[in-house]
């Protein structure tokens, strides 16, 4: 059968990015309580690393090693959840009194992308990402007069990734991506309950890599 | 920043004649301020509209060259700019923009 190019309902396009939730993690190392993200305008994933040390031998390309990868990135919005201060370097000393410059606590988030084609625009379908382990930086603040255009401050804060277990036979991973248009309708679904928080008391939580493992199992191969 | 309704009450203070997007049977009595919708300033966040500013054209229509009321919005209402001026009919047209939050 003969390739085809850019059928009816096969021109996707990804876009948007919304449903972001904070889970700051705790001294002990687990991740709290997910708080919405407000305001959440962009996140930049910038990985990098997977960079060739070539290798010669018999006066020809022999071998090419790749240097570990690192997920990182920036992120963008007009506002922050109270929660995401702690992990900015803030400490709150009084009752709505911070000071900065203090330890920096990891975290934890998710956020979602959309996936349009041809026939649905953007509701055919969407992403969600999962990042653990995340740490931001000290980022510039542009304080503005107001003056004769209405602007708000759009904030941005870098973020590198320390890698956790994913189990099984994968390696280590700062991220991971869920797919509505091929995963799992009810493992999705449970994904999205613990992820958002459910009717009654179900908190929003972050799951770890081997319960989101877990959930899709029917479907998880290791690569190659 | 303040809705239209502030907006409204703040040139009524400044000036006795305020007409918000007037009719053309409206008659006006100088000196008067008129505005209308002009624009919509929006920022969007998680996939939709987050917040929205109104910018009215504001014109300020009086008898006296040196009228101080479009002076005074200029100074005292936050996100203001001066677009033009002009004269018709004998009367001093000053056309502001003003935003109101939408």
């Amino acid at each position: 059968m003969a390739l085809t190019w850019d059928q009816t309902g096969e021109r996707l396009y990804e876009t948007g990015t919304d449903h972001g939730v904070l889970y700051p993690q705790s001294a002990d190392g687990t991740y709290g309580t997910g708080v919405a993200w407000n305001g959440l305008t962009k996140v930049t994933e910038s990985p990098d690393g997977a960079e060739e040390t070539a290798l010669y031998a018999d006066n020809s390309k022999y071998l090419s090693l790749l240097s570990a990868e690192n997920f990182k990135g920036t992120i963008e919005a007009y506002t922050y959840p109270d929660e995401f201060a702690v992990c900015d370097g803030s400490a709150q000393v009084a009752e709505g009194v911070t000071v900065s410059q203090q330890p920096r606590m990891p975290f934890a988030m998710s956020y979602r992308t959309l996936v349009g084609n041809d026939t649905e625009a953007n509701n055919h379908g969407y992403k969600i990402h999962l990042v653990w382990g995340a740490k931001v930086s000290p980022s510039e603040r542009a304080y503005e007069t107001v003056n004769d255009t209405p602007a708000a401050l759009s904030f941005s804060w870098a973020f590198t990734t320390t890698p956790v277990d994913i189990g099984g036979d994968f390696q280590k991973s700062a991220t991971m991506v869920i797919d509505s248009t091929t995963a799992d309708k009810t493992a999705l679904a449970a994904l999205e309950a613990k992820l958002y928080g459910g009717d009654g008391d179900a908190q929003p939580t972050m799951p770890t890599p081997q319960e989101v493992l877990e959930m899709f199992k029917t479907t998880t191969t290791p690569a190659p | 920043m303040d809705d239209r309704s502030t907006f409204q009450a703040y040139l009524q203070s400044i000036c006795p004649n305020v007409f918000y997007q007037p009719g053309k049977n409206v008659s006006l009595t100088y000196p008067c301020v008129v505005y209308k919708d002009s624009q919509v300033e929006r920022t969007d966040a998680n996939n939709h509209l987050y917040t929205a500013f109104m910018g009215y054209q504001v014109t300020v229509i009086s008898r006296d060259a040196d009228d101080p009321i479009p002076k005074q919005i200029l100074k005292n209402w936050p996100n203001t700019g001066y677009q033009n001026a002009f004269i018709t009919d004998n009367l001093y047209h000053t056309v502001l923009m003003c935003y109101t939050i939408y």
